[in-house]
């Protein structure tokens, strides 16, 4: 190579390089992209790509472009620890965004914790989620979340059960994994809140396909509704069963019912399955419209697999840019600082976050906020529809 | 008794699956003495094969009538997924036919990760499902009370398992192809110095392996209506254990030992706990080759001077 080429290159490349003058911010992204949760996962993953995609495009934040690493935890508890120490020690990424299962998020994030590097759960909702390191031995809490959380959930689907439908003899269907037993821990304390108990509690495995043994034992303990805390695929099999044996009664379960995995496999004995959601695919506010807009022309995509997890992957970026930009820094101490103290109103696709989050309460996402969907014709849509018209329409966390 | 009687239909249906998979693994254990751990996710692949040409079929041409498509799409799978199957007995067995015991062995568990992979890399991770194909029951006992159901897919999954287990029983007990099967069974050399052609017994026996391995793949999607790249190890790993339990290299021992597993699973997912029914199944297995190492319907190896 003569000395002309070599210079030619070098200059080329400092020219590469000078396009991106300071150094990308790195933002750490774990989720389930493969296996029964994928399509949270994939939906929350496009969600967050959307929104950073909009932010470099503005011009970034700190006048630097965030860049996300995103790694696949496969919904497995030591795959998320692995992810979450690659991410910290290799990567030095800055925050971290993702999980979609309580169980992966409650092993990983001590690691976060640790290396006082900030996290913002987009879609995990287990209630402890949040408070594994509040109080007690921590002095700062580095975990936040802006998905409605299981108690959240549950009292919504109880009182919806008991109170307002009236249901006396109610059963709970739930996986075995963390997700399933915290939640069927939170129903029932729900349930007894409201003086019932429930007839029969059943369990099944992560890629079980029959569950009629299940369905059948809560059909013979005579129970009127089905309560669920479980994934889409095998939400479908629970659905599946019932048609099998012939049972008909209302399923009224948390949001993993909205999920496409659930709707497909069901198909048309899905059809009523009641669910409470922070986001439903409806142009209700013109934040959402534009978003509904803006993921379907992106991903070519009609009906978004999962758009609750989507919605709130896109907020969890915005959450986290405008702390950045607010601790002018992107050092984790002074993020979660600034994430606890947000000035700014964040006009997002849930909601609109006005101060979400305070030293004592990472929670971003309040009971009032979510609305009830139902399953119809292979599309979840509003149960009531005057939830998401005129003032209704966008719910805003009560300050206190 | 309801219970019971609801639990007896659920299990003799995916007793009958599990049955037809383990064919499968008991006539290509019969034959060249290898357990085919690949054959669990033939059994997946051919259930894949099946939807998508079950959906091109209704979808693309418009066929209006599921029950035809669907044996059309069934039709199709068998041939494809023999093909297949045959193809990976030329690549990854035959070449290591004369080896030492371990090595097709170890190629077939490779292959069964390379099939799993494919799958996840070409259809994606998430399961795949058709619905309505065949939803209809028939309900017994009074409205509204505590009735038993029968679906008409139950029906169609055992009656076909029956009548596929008569044909080839007869193909290999009475016709000339099942007598160079046996042949090759009890002494490949000899056989082979007798003028028949090892090689093509061989193959033609993964041929029908899979061929009933695409009629249970293809049934799974009538119960279940979904499928997903992972499918494949757990009935697989079942199948196999419905082959010892029966008898290993008996046609017959294999559909008792399915119907006998699915019973198994049903039952003590129903009176014992649904937490533990895969270790039901597989305790079984231990059992089995503890006490009757030679199954149910099988044969004890009779070493001869």
């Amino acid at each position: 190579m003569t000395l002309s080429k070599l210079s030619l290159i070098l200059i080329a490349s400092s020219f590469l390089t000078s396009a991106y003058a300071a150094d990308p911010i790195k933002v750490g992204l774990s989720g389930p992209f493969t296996g029964g949760s994928s399509s949270m996962g994939v939906s929350m993953r496009d969600g967050v790509k959307l929104a950073v995609t909009e932010i470099n495009k503005a011009g970034g934040v700190l006048g630097r472009e965030i860049q996300l690493v995103e790694r696949d935890d496969e919904a497995k508890n030591e795959v998320g620890v692995q992810v979450a120490q690659e991410l910290i020690s290799k990567e030095g990424v800055v925050a971290t965004l993702g999980y979609v299962n309580t169980g992966v998020a409650l092993g990983s994030q001590r690691f976060y914790q640790e290396a006082e590097i900030p996290v913002i759960n987009n879609v995990a909702t287990g209630s402890v989620v949040t408070k594994q390191f509040l109080g007690g031995d921590f002095k700062n809490n580095y975990v936040f979340r802006n998905s409605a959380n299981d108690t959240i959930q549950s009292a919504m689907i109880a009182s919806e059960a008991v109170t307002k439908q009236g249901f006396k003899k109610p059963a709970i269907l739930a996986d075995s994994t963390n997700y399933g037993k915290l939640g069927t821990t939170d129903l029932t304390a729900a349930l007894t809140k409201l003086n019932i108990t429930p007839v029969a509690t059943e369990k099944f495995n992560i890629g079980d396909t029959d569950m009629t043994a299940q369905v059948l034992r809560a059909k013979e303990a005579g129970a009127d509704v089905i309560l669920t805390y479980a994934l889409g695929p095998e939400l479908a099999q629970v659905a599946n069963a019932m048609a099998k044996l012939g049972w008909k009664v209302p399923v009224i379960g948390s949001w993993a019912l909205s999920m496409a995995s659930f709707i497909d496999t069901a198909g048309p004995n899905g059809d009523g399955a009641m669910m409470p959601e922070t986001f439903i695919q409806v142009p209700s506010t013109p934040k959402r419209k534009a978003f509904i807009e803006a993921y379907q022309s992106t991903y070519k995509i009609d009906r978004m697999p999962s758009p609750v997890s989507a919605a709130q992957g896109y907020d969890s970026v915005y959450l986290l840019a405008a702390a950045i930009k607010q601790a002018g820094s992107t050092d984790g101490p002074k993020i979660r600082e600034a994430l606890e103290n947000l000035n700014d109103k964040i006009e997002g696709v849930v909601t609109t976050y006005d101060h979400p989050f305070s030293a004592a309460d990472h929670e971003a996402i309040s009971a009032n906020i979510p609305v009830f969907g139902v399953v119809k014709g292979g599309r979840v849509v509003p149960m009531h529809p005057e939830d998401l018209e005129g003032a209704n329409a966008l719910r805003v966390k009560p300050k206190g | 008794m309801e219970v019971f009687l609801q639990q007896l239909i659920n299990g003799l249906t995916l007793g009958s699956i599990y049955g037809l998979i383990a064919i499968g693994y008991t006539m290509v254990f019969g034959i060249i003495g290898m357990v085919n751990f690949a054959h669990g996710d033939v059994f997946m692949l051919s259930s894949f094969i099946g939807l998508i040409i079950y959906v091109a079929i209704t979808q693309l041409l418009g066929l209006s009538s599921p029950m035809f498509a669907f044996l059309l799409a069934l039709a199709a799978s068998m041939v494809l997924t023999s093909l297949w199957n045959w193809s990976i007995e030329r690549v990854a067995y035959r070449p290591l036919r004369g080896s030492f015991r371990l090595a097709p062995l170890i190629s077939a568990i490779g292959m069964s990760i390379f099939l799993s992979n494919f799958v996840q890399v070409v259809q994606g991770p998430r399961s795949k499902s058709i619905n309505g194909i065949l939803s209809g029951t028939f309900n017994f006992g009074a409205d509204g009370g505590f009735g038993v159901s029968l679906p008409y897919s139950s029906i169609v999954i055992f009656f076909v398992t029956v009548i596929l287990l008569a044909i080839f029983w007869y193909i290999v007990q009475r016709t000339p192809l099942g007598r160079a099967q046996r042949a090759c069974e009890q002494d490949r050399k000899m056989a082979s110095l007798l003028g028949i052609d090892v090689d093509a017994t061989i193959s033609i026996t993964f041929v029908m392996g899979a061929a009933l391995a695409a009629v249970a793949g293809c049934l799974y999607l009538l119960k279940y209506g979904s499928v997903n790249f992972a499918d494949g190890f757990l009935p697989g790993v079942k199948a196999f254990t419905a082959a010892v339990l029966g008898g290993i290299g008996s046609l017959p021992g294999a559909v008792i030992g399915g119907l006998l597993i699915g019973l198994i699973e049903v039952f003590w997912s129903y009176y014992i706990s649904t937490d533990y029914k895969d270790v039901a199944a597989f305790s079984i297995l231990a059992v089995t080759l503890i006490f009757l190492p030679s199954g149910i319907l099988g044969r004890p190896e009779v070493e001869k001077v």
